[in-house]
């Protein structure tokens, strides 16, 4: 069965390929129009609020422990990224009070660790984590005013619900979420100083799954483009599972190492 | 004809295998059925399949006998893929067949002229003689990724989540970081992709030889490497620091049992590589139920009967068997018993 929650998982990153018809489409006839305005949080398709803990199975060795320096497996980095990771140091980072460069919202959704994800009035999705304690905010509707550049950056979000080709309509009671982050700080993709910059552009897909004896499963896919630090767009999974309760919330520090 | 050209073929292959033994590489290699071999020698048993998709490895030896086993499978892998030994039709959807093109639509494909590389490993367990030589032989082969193809991605090594936990108990590796897994799996089983031509099950038996064992089962060829749950050289190292119980070898034993398909009478059929041994059929494997059945039902009511250790251990609960499993001095019967005593309670759980 968890072949089959993975392969979905796989599956859900297909959108992302197609992403720039796919928001036409959202647009167009699948947003939910002025209903959603009004209260995004009523109108949710899925319910992502809970605590989930993250499930570890691929790129083990590089998410469960920092890769040595210089390590870049696996992902399309540039030249100047590649001298950028040679010259990474913790100890810099932790000097210059950089120590949550790893912790970004490119980053900190790969570490181990537990989501807590909340709603803050009807237009506000929060995500905690307990790595790093980190906050996102995904915002529906509206685009929050441009301040200065976070680990977590700006995150517009909006439902992304199928289309009913026969009716013409969306259908309201199936979606998913699609949050595109901006305004980062320059952070790492991964914690050994693998590096993307503050153009960076983070797309991702939140999807809930539920497997025969109802475990419910998060599956998010996520697209991180960067003309300067990526020779091209890295797209990754991710999936978590739903806890009962926050047995297992651990908040930590940042750490560098 | 094309009978005549795999016959020509295998022997070419058998010829060479021995060859590869003469040369004082002081491994064996057995081909056992399809892509798939069996190499002893190197520490606990190597289980290598070979053919058009590169090679993959099930364990990786012991650390002092890498580069003898890395020259091995590289000889072997120049041979197999020399031979022109047929591979499988092209039923199917299988990557580099011409399957719209009917005269090859069920015709043998041609083994590539030039050997393919080492792609992944597989690790049964935690044991150093099963892990050893990862980071090397890794480092020696290629993924063939599509998240980046500008960079040599070293093979992939794949095992059951607790291995990958033992290695670096609070974050902190035992060993080098090229040689822990990088792709790892929870719950009953793993499905890898087809991989020459055969789909590959990995089935993880729980708290059996370690808490992170693994079972390989290569279904096209009908070959399952067992790991140390199943030991054909002595009694199976019930590794208590690790996870390892009693009842799990024998949970482990039925589980092969049960996946086994035998030829005739009990004989033939699935071949099972074991941990350390001869290679094996089904009645070696029933055997071996029956052999750690019955010494964990001596050593339990002896227990429930309130004699000690010291005490079971001197009533010899093995005797009958040492013959057969008690030779091996880094791992008595004494110490077999032991390790029974230790993971029972009085229920026999």
């Amino acid at each position: 069965m968890r072949a089959r929650v993975l392969a979905a998982a796989i599956l859900v990153a297909l959108p992302l390929a197609v992403q720039a018809r796919h928001d036409e489409q959202g647009r167009g006839q699948g947003s939910g129009g002025a209903a959603d305005a009004l209260n995004f949080r009523a109108s949710a398709p899925v319910d992502f609020t809970g605590y989930w803990v993250s499930m570890i199975t691929d790129d083990w060795r590089y998410r469960m422990l920092t890769p040595p320096k210089g390590n870049v497996d696996y992902l399309p980095v540039t030249p100047e990224a590649r001298r950028m990771a040679e010259q990474w140091d913790p100890v810099n980072d932790e000097a210059a009070g950089e120590q949550c460069r790893g912790y970004g919202a490119v980053g900190v959704m790969r570490l181990p660790g537990r989501l807590h994800i909340t709603w803050e009035g009807d237009t506000v999705l929060k995500l905690e984590t307990d790595a790093g304690t980190q906050t996102r905010r995904f915002v529906f509707g509206t685009t929050e005013p441009a301040a200065a550049p976070t680990w977590q950056g700006t995150s517009e979000a909006r439902w992304v619900r199928p289309i009913n080709r026969a009716a013409g309509t969306a259908n309201l009671a199936q979606g998913e979420l699609r949050v595109r982050t901006t305004n980062m700080r320059p952070g790492y993709i991964r914690k050994n100083g693998i590096p993307y910059s503050a153009n960076a552009v983070l797309t991702e897909n939140y999807v809930r799954l539920v497997d025969d004896d109802r475990t419910e499963y998060l599956a998010l896919t996520q697209m991180v483009e960067d003309a300067i630090y990526l020779a091209q767009p890295v797209i990754r999974t991710m999936l978590f599972r739903k806890q009962q309760d926050a047995s297992g919330w651990n908040p930590t520090s940042c750490s560098a190492r | 004809m094309s009978g005549n050209r795999a016959s020509i073929a295998w022997a070419i292959l058998a010829v060479a295998i021995v060859t590869l033994h003469a040369q004082g590489s002081d491994l064996r290699v057995i081909p056992i059925r399809g892509n798939v071999y069996m190499i002893a020698g190197a520490g606990g048993n190597i289980t290598a399949s070979i053919g058009k998709d590169g090679v993959m490895l099930v364990d990786s030896g012991a650390p002092t006998m890498t580069d003898t086993l890395l020259a091995v499978v590289r000889a072997l892998d120049r041979q197999v893929t020399a031979s022109g030994m047929p591979q499988r039709s092209c039923v199917g959807v299988v990557q580099g067949c011409t399957w719209w093109n009917s005269s090859n639509l069920l015709a043998t494909t041609v083994a590539p002229p030039a050997p393919r590389p080492i792609a992944g490993i597989i690790n049964t367990s935690v044991d150093a003689d099963h892990i050893g030589g990862n980071e090397k032989i890794a480092a020696a082969g290629r993924t063939f990724g599509v998240r980046n193809l500008a960079n040599v991605i070293p093979a992939w090594i794949v095992a059951h989540e607790n291995v990958a936990a033992r290695l670096s108990p609070a974050g902190q590796p035992t060993v080098a970081t090229g040689a822990l897994p990088d792709e790892v799996y929870f719950g009953s089983e793993k499905k890898l992709n087809f991989f020459n031509g055969e789909g590959i099950v990995i089935m993880h038996v729980d708290a059996a030889h370690t808490d992170g064992d693994s079972l390989v089962y290569f279904r096209g060829s009908d070959v399952i490497a067992a790991g140390d749950v199943f030991n054909m050289a002595h009694y199976p190292v019930i590794d208590t620091k690790n996870g390892g119980s009693i009842n799990g070898i024998i949970a482990a034993a039925n589980k092969l049992l049960d996946t086994i398909v035998w030829e005739h009478m009990m004989e033939g059929g699935t071949m099972v590589v074991p941990g350390h041994g001869r290679l094996a059929d089904v009645a070696d494997v029933a055997y071996y139920r029956d052999m750690v059945t019955i010494v964990r039902d001596r050593v339990l009511a002896m227990k429930n009967k309130g004699l000690t250790l010291a005490e079971i251990t001197r009533a010899h609960p093995t005797k009958d068997y040492d013959p057969r499993f008690g030779r091996n001095p880094q791992w008595t019967p004494d110490m077999f018993v032991a390790s029974i005593y230790q993971t029972l309670d009085a229920s026999g759980r």
